[in-house]
């Protein structure tokens, strides 16, 4: 998934209060941020990568993994509970997003290697103009990204916020 | 892609539309044309998926694509 990681961290900011217990509210700008900087959190890999110190086979690998989400979640949870659960859930989703990619994820890494993928659409690598436009020739994206937009939708319609504001 | 597609693809973003009215609309606050045509224009995305299924195009370009391997280390 690629466009569709924007929806996805708006509607996970939309369920803060289910998430969090109350700590958070819906679409407030805190959920918004924490959703954000969480879900997007693990394709930060292509740094190292861009930079010229990890190779391209970095991409997908630890920081799609359980463990990754777990840890992250552990290093916030001292410094705020609210945020490492939606910073949990958020990691999570993301895997979940991904999923459908041929390239599988490495979710049990280190215990083993082994990708999972339900492969509706063929990977077309980790970043460039190439990799964006190979994604959206594809069925199954517009199908489950496009899908996340109009759920979205459906999110701020139930909670009354912008464009809804009567 | 066939001429047939993005036509296709209204048609089924018309009738997903629909049902996110039926399913969800609240009838204290029912949808305004103005947020009709906000759902209809994004409901255009995933129709188009749904219409890209029965296109062989799309279908190509994913199996070219498996065949591609972009995590390959790269000889100099």
């Amino acid at each position: 998934m690629q466009l569709g990681h924007v929806a996805v961290s708006f509607i996970i900011s939309s369920y803060a209060p289910q998430i969090t217990g109350g700590a958070m509210q819906a679409f407030s700008l805190e959920s918004i941020l924490v959703a954000f900087a969480a879900h997007w959190l693990p394709n930060l890999d292509v740094i190292p990568i861009k930079l010229g110190w990890a190779k391209d086979s970095f991409h997908c690998t630890w920081s799609h993994s359980l463990v990754f989400a777990f840890a992250v979640a552990l290093i916030l949870l001292p410094f705020n509970s609210a945020w490492a659960l939606l910073a949990l859930v958020s990691l999570i989703v993301h895997y979940l997003a991904d999923m459908p990619s041929s390239v599988g994820l490495p979710l049990l890494m280190p215990f083993t290697n082994k990708r999972f993928t339900i492969n509706l659409w063929a990977d077309t690598g980790h970043s460039g103009w190439d990799a964006l436009i190979g994604t959206y020739v594809q069925a199954w994206t517009w199908i489950l990204e496009g899908g996340a937009f109009v759920f979205l939708f459906v999110r701020m319609y139930q909670l009354g916020v912008w464009p809804f504001i009567s | 892609m066939l001429p047939r597609t993005p036509i296709l693809g209204m048609f089924f973003a018309l009738i997903i539309a629909v049902l996110i009215v039926l399913i969800f609309e609240i009838p204290q606050r029912p949808f305004t044309i103005r947020l009709a045509i906000w759902l209809y224009t994004l409901s255009l995305l995933p129709g188009l998926g749904i219409a890209m299924l029965f296109d062989p195009a799309p279908r190509e370009a994913r199996e070219r694509f498996l065949q591609i391997n972009f995590y390959e280390e790269k000889k100099s």
